[in-house]
Order: C-alpha cells, then structure tokens, then sequence
C-alpha cells in the first residue's frame, strides 16, 4: 500500500550502480512525465547506499583471495596439464607435479580454515560461514581423493569426515565416559564401534583403557584378555605403514577375532562378549560387520581403507560396496559433492562449490585443470594448449566462451575482483597469467580506470602495459597522472608526464 | 554505509558516480547541483560543494573521463548543457569550488540526456532532447575547455514529438576501446544505434526491436572480454530488456575495402558515395526481458566489468541481475526500498 500511494504521487525510484566498485545509490525521483506538485520531505533527499549481496571487500576476505592467488601464481608452469609419455624424464616432471598440486591443495585448504576461524572470530559472524564449512568438506575430500600420496589417504578420509559429520557425539562422550563402569554401559559398543570405524583407532584405545574392564582381570580372564588385545591391538595400528607390516598386525587382529568367536558358552557377561566380538570383526576387516555397524557409506568406506586392505586400487571398489548398503543422504551439499568426487563427477563438484563460494571453486578448478580430472570437459587441446577446432576463432575472442571450466571460473573471479579495490592486482594477476588472448584486452579496457594512488601504483600499471605491449593505455595513463599532477599544483610533474604521454 | 542527506529542496533527479566511483554528483528541481567526496577514513560521503547551476530543473549530470580533468556537464529543462571544472584552488563549500566553462544553447526544447564519450574517441560529448534531435559536441583543443564545437546534429525521429503528448529519450555510449564508435539514442518508444561510417559520418545502424512505451532509461554494458556488446533498457511497458549486439563486417564492404587497398584509392569522392552504406553490420538480439518489478520500470546501470546489472521500478525495489553460465540474466538479488526505508 506504501508502494501504491508514493506511486499515486509521480514518486519513482532509481538506483545507480557505481561503475568502479561493489555498490550504488539508490534515491527517489519523479517521474519526468508528471508535472505534479511534490511536498518533499527531508529523508526523500537522502542517497541510500546499497552493497551488492554476496560481494565482500571485508580484510578477511580479500586476505583470503590474495593468498589463494598466490598459491595459483606460485604454481608456475606446473599449473598445466602434462601429458604422460615414455620417459624417465617426463615420469620425474610428472611426479614433481603431482607433488607441488598436492602441496598447492593443502595450502588452499589451510587458507580456506583460517579464513573460516577469521569469520568465527568475528562478532557479526553469519550465514556465510555454514557456506564455506561446506567448501572445506567438499576440498577435505578432493584433497583425499586427488591430491594426496597414496599412504596418507586412510587419514585424510578419517579427517574428512570427522571434520563434516564429528560422531560420536560429545554428548555420547561424555554419558559414556563419565559413568562409574563405562565398558558396562548400554550404549559403551555403539561409542567404541563408531570411533573404530571413524579411524579413531588411538582415540578408541584410550576409551577402553579408561573403561574400567581390567576390573574384568579377577571376573572373566578370557573376556579380560580380549579386551586387552583389543585395546593393544588399537594402540599399536600400523598407519602409514609397507603393507607387510600391515599384513603382520592384521594376523594378529584376525587371530584374536577367532579367539572372541569360539568363545559361545552361556555367561552373564553374553553382552559384553557380543560387544568385543563385534569390535574384533570391524578391527579385522570383516566387510559384513563394518557394513551392518556404520551408519552411513562414509563411514563404512573409512573401515575398509583402515581395516580391510588399506590400499587406494580398492578405493573405488569400497566406495561402490558401501553405496550399496547405505544411501547418500540427497539433502547434504557436502555429501553429494563428495560423491560427485569419487564418481568422477567435477563439473558438479564445482558447481556445489561455486553455489558457496565462487572464489574458492575457481582456485580449485585450477588445480584440478591442472592435475588434469577436468580434461573430459574442454575442447581438445594440442601440445602448447591452444584449443584445436571449429570454434576456436571465437574462443579466443571472448573471455568467457571457452570451453575450459577452469578458464571460465577464474576468469569470472578475475573480473569480480576488478570491482574490490584490494583485489585488483589478483585480478589483473589471473588475466596477465590467462592464455586466452581476450585477458590483455581486457586488461587493456581496464587499466584507465585504475584508481592509481602513488608513484608505485602507476608504475605498476606501467609495467604491465609494457610487458603486454599495451603503449597506447600507457599514454592513457601518462595523460590521467598529469591531470591528476596539474590538480594538485604540481605544475612540472604533470608537464613531465603530459609529455611522456606524447601530448607535448 | 548509512543515507546521508543531499539537502537538495526538490526531488533528486540524476545521481552520477564519477569514473573511479569516489565522488558522486547530484541534481534536482531545485536547480542546484551538488558533489559529494568520499572520505576514505571515515568511508562517508562529504559534501564538495553545492551551487545554482541552471534556471530549471536539472535533469541528467555526467562525468568526463579524469585523462580531461574533472570536468562534469549537466543539462536541463532550461534548454542548455552547461559544462563545469573543479577548481582546487576554491574552498570546499564555497559555492565557487566548481568553474563554470561553457553553456551549449543549441537545443529547442527542454533537454533529457547527456553523456560523455569513452575517452579514446577524445573530449566527446552528446545530448537529447524534446526537440527528438541527437548532438554530439567536441571540446577540439582539450587545452581549452571553453570552446566547444557542435560536430554532429541528428534528427532521430522524423517527425519532432508533439508537446501535449508524453515523452522521453534517453542515451548511451558504447564505452569499448576496441568496438568502432557506437551511440543508443532512445526517443519515446524507439531505440536506435548510431554508429560512424566510413566517412566519419553518423548515421543509424541498427534499432533496438520491442519496446511497447516510453523507453525511460538505457544503459550500455562495459564489454570487458567480450566479442560483443550489451545493452539494457528500462521501459513503460514494465519490462527491463537486454539486447545483444554483434557486429561483422558485411563481406561487400570486405570487398570494396580490398578493392581500394589494391586501388590504393581513397579520394574523398569515392567515401561520399558510400555514405550511406556502412561497413560493419550489426546483429540486435533480445537475450533476455523481465517484467518482474510489476510496472513501470526507471533506471538500468551496470557494475564495472558489465556483469551485473541493476535495475529499479514501481514496485519499489532494485534487481540485480547476473547473467549465468548460457549468458542468461537471472535474478542475483531483490531490494526492497521499504527494507531500506526508502519511502
């Protein structure tokens, strides 16, 4: 009704976007066709400014995007593909490269932790931060997935999702722990078991060493034993080691299995051997036991990485098994990103991700370009990366009709950050790194509008005129810091610069 | 950032950012125009300073580009442009701060729309107005702001708009360093693209198709890393549209450019014939049209690298819009003046 009434008046509004910036001013008008009397009043004479949503120029934020953009621009040439090819030469590249986008990922990953405790720390803390926890998730598991060496995955994949879903709960913790027996607690297995299966074998270790079952010693020796091997054998798990160590600690594991299942007389502590039966079968790698105790194919997959056969070629295999007995839950961006990375499924991936953060998504399709997960999804390229085909022409006049995801997201994020006055020199960054011809264009179209405030800053625009053979916006700039010279009474100063730009 | 108060008596009519987005000028009925600094500490809007410019309503105010100085125009229902320069000499708030140079009287009816051209085509500047007649001005010795030449005069409509009907114009330049001169100039429910010929002639290239009332505002996009061009416009019918628009050259024209290089004929006389024919085609394609804000819609402007793009209306709110991955504009955010308590 408001609305209707201030519109019976020949009252309009109008909203200027400012045309170097992440804002505008919005004001009341009149319409130009009315001829109306207006009694205004003050607050109708107000300028109202307006952020555009979801733009951020907050300390944290650009600190954030400057050092993911240095992780980008330190990645040198390692930030293209490199095709496989016989050769000891060319496998040691291709090694050196897996390692320095492995680093390049943890980095990302540290950035994105610190930038999320930033925003916690903060008072005003809000909606954005659920967002990028999501982000840390899907890039926890990307980095278990596809950036990792092959011995680090079970502990990444614990992190992962200990990090996204934490169980066992505090609160289980804490009824459990802190009760006179713990070990005769009714939920006391569902606690042990979940952090077993979670890779939280030290953490399971210590639970059962602070049970109270060694009272167990004087009641029931063989029931006391096996609690006793499973606590050693939860101590001693063999993380990161050769797979003959492995096989050594899983024999010992499958033997005190056997050593709970021959155990069937009638005893009053039935449950309790049921119980440490149960967690000798996940310990040992029993595929039936894991999958009828996890609660969730997360959950499940971690077991069998740990205690099945801890090696990556089965990865994917354990990934369909547990699928198969445990639904994804639909309704959990992380959860369905994450099995979007083990389907292989990037183009989603990202697109979860870019519905979070679209900064973060850019830096990541870099580094999965670069390890090359996205090469099913570009135009075929030849050797020195030119795109071959039909369309290539127009490719390679416009920012954003290739076809290379990476490309495309980064390009955007560059052109966002043009708009933040603290991001410009990413921005200008990510376009001199482009091998898209259009980015020095645009570099081209934008440099004149830098709003240069010292000597250093239009040296800087100088230097990148001149590395990208751009004279003409030199002059351009040359002419601006003259008149800019001229303003402030500095006569000689802008007659120099007048004539650098070739105007006298 | 909180609103802050113009002081302006009448309602404001323009508000113009200038290049770098760090000082905004305003206009008004009241016939004064007024500037406004950034403070980069305090990040509030300080008053520059604030005068009488015209004997009517001032309607649209522009910025030239800073590679000129700061220099602003303003135009009015009082038929002239007036072009104005900071004097930092002036006290801030002295009423003198801001240097009269030159008044451009050459209008026959109130005037609607000024705006300065991109900077590479030099100290540009075009205007509209109820007369229906397109000028362009050049300042041809930028030492000398005082004297300005009228090197362009276009009748968009054939027939001038009668005065006892609704009207309005409005225009736009193409701001591309890479995209030959290019100008959409609005008039009443018609838009038109001008564009120089090979004779350095300003003639009409092209129309942009749809409009069902009185175009009230247009806005062209920067083209950054784009082989085409994009522009918006505000309309009556309710409607914000985005039109495309690709230019080729016409394989004709390819052949007679050929032709006189090997020729190596360029005689004026030959440039004379082809005036009216034009060397670059240009394609308009509606890409996208929202009617969103229920009624009428006012003003259009986009961000810095042409992006996003605002858009406000009788409904009493701004859109953003963002165009997606098929180049299709969707809604990025609604804001409700009343959530901003603007009325």
């Amino acid at each position: 009704d408001e609305v209707e009434n201030w519109r019976n008046t020949s009252r309009i509004l109008k909203y200027k976007l400012n045309p170097n910036g992440i804002n505008g001013v919005g004001f009341i008008s009149q319409d130009p066709t009315s001829d109306k009397e207006i009694k205004v009043f003050p607050q109708e004479t107000k300028l109202y400014p307006i952020s555009i949503p979801q733009s951020d120029d907050s300390d944290a934020y650009t600190e954030y995007i400057s050092s993911l953009y240095s992780i980008y621009e330190a990645l040198g040439d390692e930030r293209y593909y490199s095709v496989a090819t016989i050769g000891l030469i060319k496998k040691n590249a291709q090694h050196e490269q897996a390692e320095v986008l492995n680093n390049a990922f943890s980095l990302t990953i540290q950035e994105l932790e610190l930038y999320i405790e930033h925003k916690q720390a903060q008072q005003d803390s809000d909606a954005s931060i659920f967002e990028l926890e999501e982000c840390l998730y899907i890039l926890n598991a990307l980095k278990a997935v596809f950036f990792a060496n092959d011995q680090d995955v079970p502990q990444l994949l614990s992190h992962w999702i200990n990090r996204a879903d934490p169980q066992p709960s505090i609160e289980l913790n804490e009824a459990v722990m802190k009760s006179e027996k713990p070990y005769q607690h009714p939920y006391f297995w569902k606690f042990i078991n979940q952090l077993v299966l979670r890779g939280l074998y030290s953490n399971a270790a210590e639970a059962l060493k602070h049970s109270e079952y060694k009272e167990l010693n004087s009641i029931d020796l063989n029931l006391f034993n096996l609690f006793t091997d499973a606590e050693n054998l939860l101590s001693n798990y063999p993380i990161q080691s050769t797979p003959e160590v492995f096989k050594e600690w899983k024999k010992a594991a499958n033997t005190a299995s056997s050593n709970a299942s021959i155990r069937n007389k009638v005893s009053e502590n039935n449950e309790l051997y049921k119980g440490i039966k149960t967690l000798l079968s996940i310990i040992s790698g029993n595929k039936s036991i894991i999958f009828e105790t996890s609660e969730t194919w997360y959950e499940s997959l971690v077991a069998l990485i740990y205690y099945h056969i801890p090696s990556i070629s089965l990865l994917s295999e354990y990934f369909t098994e547990s699928l198969q007995h445990h639904q994804p839950d639909r309704t959990v961006v992380w959860e369905v990103a994450s099995v979007d990375i083990f389907e292989g499924n990037f183009i989603q991936v990202l697109r979860s991700l870019s519905s979070f953060n679209s900064a973060t998504a850019a830096y990541t399709s870099a580094l999965l370009e670069a390890k090359g997960l996205l090469k099913g999804y570009s135009l075929d390229e030849d050797e020195n990366g030119k795109i071959i085909g039909q369309n290539s022409l127009l490719d390679q006049e416009d920012l954003f009709s290739t076809r290379n995801v990476s490309e495309f997201l980064l390009h955007g994020h560059a052109l966002d950050c043009l708009s933040i006055e603290k991001l410009i020199p990413v921005g200008i960054g990510l376009l001199a790194l482009s091998r898209n011809p259009t980015a020095r264009s645009v570099i081209a179209e934008y440099l004149p509008k830098y709003n240069f405030k010292t000597n250093d800053d239009i040296e800087w625009a100088l230097t990148i005129c001149a590395s990208l053979k751009l004279p003409t916006i030199a002059h351009v700039l040359f002419r601006t810091a003259a008149q800019r010279a001229l303003n402030l009474g500095l006569v000689l100063e802008a007659l120099t610069l007048f004539a650098r730009a070739g105007d006298i | 950032m909180k609103p802050f108060s113009t002081q302006h008596e009448e309602l404001i009519h323009d508000v113009s950012y200038d290049f770098y987005g760090k000082q905004i000028a305003t206009c008004s009925s009241d016939q004064h125009i007024k500037i406004f600094d950034l403070d980069s500490n305090s990040n509030e809007w300080v008053l520059n300073d604030s005068w009488k410019a015209h004997h009517a309503s001032i309607v649209k105010i522009d910025w030239s580009s800073p590679e000129f100085g700061k220099i602003i125009a303003s135009i009015s229902h009082d038929k002239t442009v007036k072009i104005w320069e900071e004097d930092l000499d002036e006290q801030r708030n002295s009423g003198r701060r801001w240097k009269h140079l030159a008044t451009l009287n050459d209008s026959r009816g109130p005037l609607y729309d000024v705006a300065f051209a991109p900077s590479h085509l030099g100290l540009r500047l075009s205007t509209i107005g109820s007369d229906g007649v397109l000028r362009i001005y050049d300042a041809m010795e930028p030492a000398d702001l005082r004297s300005w030449t009228l090197t362009s005069e276009v009748s968009v409509l054939s027939v001038p708009p009668a005065s006892n009907l609704q009207s309005d114009f409005a225009l736009a330049w193409c701001t591309s360093r890479f995209s030959p001169e290019k100008i959409v100039v609005c008039a009443l429910d018609q838009g038109f693209i001008y564009h120089r010929n090979a004779s350095g002639k300003l003639v009409q290239a092209t129309t942009l198709p749809d409009h069902q009332g009185l175009i009230r505002d247009v806005a062209w996009a920067p083209s950054m890393g784009r082989f085409y061009q994009l522009l918006a416009t505000a309309c009556k019918d309710g409607k914000i549209r985005i039109f495309k628009l690709t230019e080729r050259l016409t394989n004709n024209s390819n052949f007679k450019n050929q032709k006189k290089i090997i020729n190596n004929d360029y005689n004026d006389e030959d440039d004379e014939e082809e005036d009216n024919e034009s060397n670059v085609e240009i394609q308009v394609e509606l890409i996208s049209e929202h009617d969103d804000h229920h009624g009428e819609t006012w003003s259009v402007s986009w961000n810095l690298t042409g992006t996003i793009l605002s858009s406000s209306g009788d409904d009493g709110k701004i859109r953003l819009w963002k165009a997606s991955y098929s180049n299709e504009f969707q809604c990025l955010s609604v804001i409700s003046a009343e959530q901003k308590e603007i009325v």
